[in-house]
């Protein structure tokens, strides 16, 4: 691997950098800057009146969790209702036909075995 | 409640205090004592800013921003004799989140690199020569130029610009060496006529 000729030397870079552009500090900056903090210090006036289009996320308060009490309670006791058929005759009458209708079923399929246990006990 | 007007003359007391004492007073809303703070780093940090984004108009709004952050929260700064270090960190990484989101695209029109192939026998002005070593120090990686700019230009030791950029001196010395053999690669076709210009402006 051949060595690449030195193109120029550091203190020729040094002498051409020394000519690089200073940047000036722009008239009036400290003041712009100073009254940007000023404002950001000072409460804006209607500010109250801007709504936000993103808002952060609130923490949960305990009101929240009061109000979903008796919506928690309303749900336990309707289940429980429901299932001890407390409730049945109150259902609307077509829900009520066609749970009474299953159990007939259930019942009537099962009489041919009735009917033959029924000869084996009288013989 | 302070206002600008207000902070225009900063109490004889406040410019000798100490950075990590103006600090203090910065964290109880002082006022005074953060316009004491800007006189002293505001410059730094803009110039920092300046040769980072190539002389692009935006570098005083991100300086600022650097600033605004200090006053938003002045505890973020543990150390109060750091301070100048900590703003030019905030404000080199505003820049490079820029970088990031937004290519820089307005650049002023001096940094454009000169093109020099058709008469290179034309001896340069000294606005063509500053330019096309504006250029070349604006063509760098931003890692790179920030390195060339706190050592450089700045005059920081290497410890305390790799404290600022927050890598190792090792680190920081490789970036320096890059930048510099790069310099010297997209200069060196106008070496001779650069250095006779500039040279020649000085006499």
């Amino acid at each position: 691997m051949t060595r690449q000729p030195d193109l120029m030397t550091d203190a020729e870079l040094d002498a051409l950098l020394a000519h690089a552009s200073a940047p000036p500090l722009p008239l009036g900056a400290r003041e712009r800057l100073l009254a940007r903090m000023v404002a950001e210090t000072e409460p804006r006036a209607g500010a109250a009146n801007v709504v936000p289009l993103w808002q952060p996320a609130r923490s949960p308060s305990r009101i929240g969790w009061l109000a979903g009490l008796p919506l928690a309670a309303s749900l336990a006791l309707g289940i429980y209702l429901g299932n001890a058929g407390g409730l049945d005759a109150y259902l609307p009458g077509t829900a009520y036909e066609m749970l009474a209708g299953a159990s007939a079923e259930d019942a009537v399929s099962g009489i041919e075995d009735i009917e033959g246990l029924s000869e084996d006990d009288l013989s | 409640m302070a206002t600008a007007s207000h902070l225009r003359s900063v109490p004889a007391g406040l410019d000798q205090a100490t950075d990590a004492d103006l600090l203090l007073h910065a964290q109880a809303r002082d006022g005074n004592a953060f316009a004491t703070l800007v006189d002293r780093h505001f410059p730094v940090v803009h110039r920092v800013v300046w040769r980072m984004m190539n002389g692009h108009a935006d570098a005083e709004d991100v300086a600022q921003e650097a600033f605004l952050r200090l006053w938003r929260d002045p505890q973020q700064v543990r150390d109060g004799a750091a301070l100048r270090g900590w703003l030019i960190r905030v404000a080199s990484n505003l820049v490079m989140d820029r970088f990031r989101t937004k290519p820089m695209q307005e650049l002023d029109d001096r940094f454009e690199v000169a093109d020099n192939r058709d008469n290179a026998e034309d001896a340069l002005d000294r606005t063509r020569a500053v330019a096309t070593i504006d250029a070349a120090v604006a063509s760098l990686p931003e890692r790179q130029k920030l390195a060339l700019t706190l050592v450089h230009f700045e005059h920081m030791t290497n410890t305390a610009a790799a404290t600022i950029m927050d890598v190792s001196v090792d680190a920081l010395e490789s970036l320096l060496a890059r930048a510099r053999r790069s310099l010297k690669e997209s200069l060196a076709a106008n070496k001779t006529m650069l250095l006779a210009t500039l040279a020649a402006e000085r006499t």
